[in-house]
């Protein structure tokens, strides 16, 4: 396409020269940080070897991240037990998290046998089968996989990864009122401003324009997806290591089935937040060319974002439950490891499978769509 | 060169605001004339293609009015000029013309001379929301020329213009009508007397006179208000 990156500097141009772009920019960066970081911050009061120590949540968490390295290879198992029982403030880290995240209910210790450990943690993963209505068959495969796992679980730290998947959890949310603030000018502000009289009549003004449009609001959406995940993730990752990328995903989520690593889900979340800002993009400028106007899509993007807060479709409506659950702010929440499968060519394929050709098939049919109206869009009423 | 405007019609609902026009155009500065709502705008509008007409076709020299072909030789100024109000003066004729295809050096000689052309080249650096009124017209021109169009419409053009800057336009738009097809549509009757080779005059819709200035026979203005009804 001729003219393409000539033209693209000046869509950028168009979007950087708005104050309120980098308002916002700054804004949701530096909630994304205090989020992520404001707890190494503050200043802690913590038993530690009998004594009452003061210390800020930095230096804390690097004496966890010790701890945690010292128990690495420590089997969850009846001996851990009893040395927990035993003097529950000799064993320090985050495996207590997990053990009492395997319970799921109040943190009893003191009644645990490795038995009734691993009961329990079942029992919670076939509650979450039930509360899904997973049909027999899907019972059956998740069985299967639950065979898989290695028990008892053997301990790894798993450095700040599971918060850092937390917290890009955040700044998801945040790239959405990004997108719905920013993206929709790109096609809106033509009609407000009257330019697409000039535009439309120049030789490269239909497909040429039209497709550097869409190349500045799509790479836009994704370069801002991901800084704001950078800035959500790399304060935990750099105070509480990236050691553990391998680790299991049962030490941070004991009720997961799948074989994934805490490295993996962290870098699927990752995507997801990308993905997610790929499909917001590409449904605020149709939306912004379908509607002729920029503040539109933007109220229409925030106000379904904060339906998505409010609204839960029962688990019991099988199909249409599945369907909201693939909605951006439901998948890039702790929706993104539910046992919500959908069977295909014999197989059975996972949320996060399923997921991002979803969302790129949606974002591409829109952008098409939006072409249509685009390259027809007639002056009147002037 | 010539531009075929073949029984262009324009309805929206029960109102025709273009009522099935025919002509052939050469090269020649064409004044169009009319009262508001005559059905300029809108017929300026299907012939730059940003309106679909109801009925009929446009076509330069074979080229329909919907191909890049078409719009690859067309200048267009319409009468509310829209502008990004944080570009500079260069900046909105720089991303016009790579609109308009031309490539970056060819842009930047063309802005260069086109600037100089309608004098804003002291405030070339400066966002296109400061300039006044004239200024931001003469912008309008500029961007409109950048393609050195074989066919430039425009619209209400002097709109703004100090009578200076109008007398410069003039001897501009003759200049350019010796080998281009230029459509100018005006209120302005003085700004087409003497610089028009055929007045074309609307009423509601319809081309009621097509003439030479000598056939109007002198007082270009008088003869317009006798067409409206306006003289007895």
């Amino acid at each position: 396409m001729r003219n393409f990156w000539m033209l693209t500097k000046y869509e950028y141009k168009k979007i950087f020269q708005k104050k309120m772009v980098w308002v916002m920019f700054v804004v949701l960066s530096g909630i994304c940080f205090l989020m992520s970081s404001v707890t190494y911050f503050a200043t802690f009061t913590k038993e530690v070897d009998g004594k009452e120590e003061k210390m800020s949540g930095y230096q804390w968490m690097t004496r966890i991240r010790e701890e945690d390295k010292e128990l690495a290879g420590t089997s969850i198992d009846e001996a851990f037990l009893s040395r927990l029982k035993e003097n529950p403030d000799s064993v320090g880290g985050k495996i207590t998290d997990t053990v009492g995240m395997m319970q799921m209910e109040q943190y009893d210790v003191q009644s645990l046998t490795e038995q009734s450990l691993y009961e329990k943690r079942l029992a919670n993963v076939q509650k979450e089968w039930e509360i899904y209505h997973l049909n027999k068959e899907e019972k059956e495969y998740f069985q299967k996989l639950e065979d898989t796992i290695t028990k008892p679980f053997i301990y790894e730290p798993t450095g700040g990864y599971d918060k850092a998947t937390r917290m890009m959890m955040v700044s998801a949310l945040l790239q959405t009122l990004l997108a719905a603030v920013c993206i929709p000018a790109i096609f809106g502000d033509e009609h407000s401003l009257k330019t697409d009289q000039l535009t439309l009549c120049t030789n490269l003004g239909k497909r040429t324009l039209y497709g550097v449009k869409i190349f500045t609001g799509l790479s836009f959406s994704v370069i801002t997806s991901m800084l704001l995940c950078l800035v959500s993730a790399l304060p935990s990752l750099i105070v509480e290591g990236t050691e553990g990328f391998g680790a299991p995903i049962q030490l941070t989520q004991p009720d997961v089935s799948f074989a994934l690593t805490v490295g993996q889900v962290f870098l699927m979340m990752f995507g997801m937040c990308v993905l997610a800002g790929v499909l917001h993009g590409a449904v605020a400028m149709f939306l912004s060319e379908k509607l002729k106007n920029p503040a539109a899509p933007m109220a229409i993007i925030v106000g379904f974002l904060i339906v998505t807060f409010f609204v839960n479709v029962p688990e019991q409506y099988r199909v249409l439950s599945q369907l909201w659950d693939y909605v951006p702010q439901n998948v890039t929440s702790w929706g993104l490891l539910n046992v919500r499968m959908v069977p295909a060519f014999g197989e059975y394929l996972y949320k996060w499978q399923v997921v991002p050709v979803l969302w790129l098939t949606i974002s591409v049919a829109v952008t098409v769509l939006g072409y249509q109206f685009y390259k027809r869009y007639q002056v009147t009423g002037r | 060169m010539e531009l075929i405007i073949d029984r262009l019609k324009k309805q929206y609902g029960s109102k025709i605001a273009v009522d099935r026009i025919s002509r052939k155009l050469t090269p020649g500065v064409y004044g169009l004339l009319g009262a508001n709502g005559a059905g300029k705008t809108t017929l300026m509008r299907m012939l730059c293609g940003i309106l679909k007409p109801t009925g009929g076709s446009v076509s330069l020299d074979g080229f329909d009015v919907s191909s890049e072909e078409y719009r690859k030789a067309l200048g267009y100024l319409p009468q509310d000029f829209g502008y990004y109000p944080n570009f500079t003066g260069k900046d909105f004729l720089m991303y016009m013309a790579a609109l308009k295809g031309l490539d970056k050096n060819s842009a930047k000689k063309r802005c260069r001379e086109l600037l100089n052309l309608v004098g804003l080249e002291s405030v070339a650096g400066k966002k296109v929301k400061t300039y006044s009124g004239g200024m931001k017209q003469r912008l309008g021109i500029a961007q409109a020329l950048l393609n050195r169009p074989k066919l430039l419409i425009l619209d209400e053009p002097t709109a703004g213009l100090d009578p200076k800057e109008r007398v410069r336009f003039r001897d501009l738009i003759a200049e350019l009508g010796e080998r281009n097809i230029v459509i100018l549509s005006t209120h302005i009757v003085l700004d087409i007397e003497h610089i028009a080779d055929r007045i074309l005059m609307m009423k509601d819709g319809q081309l009621i006179f097509d003439g030479t200035p000598y056939e109007v026979g002198g007082d270009l203005e008088h003869f317009y208000l006798e067409q409206f009804g306006e003289v007895e």
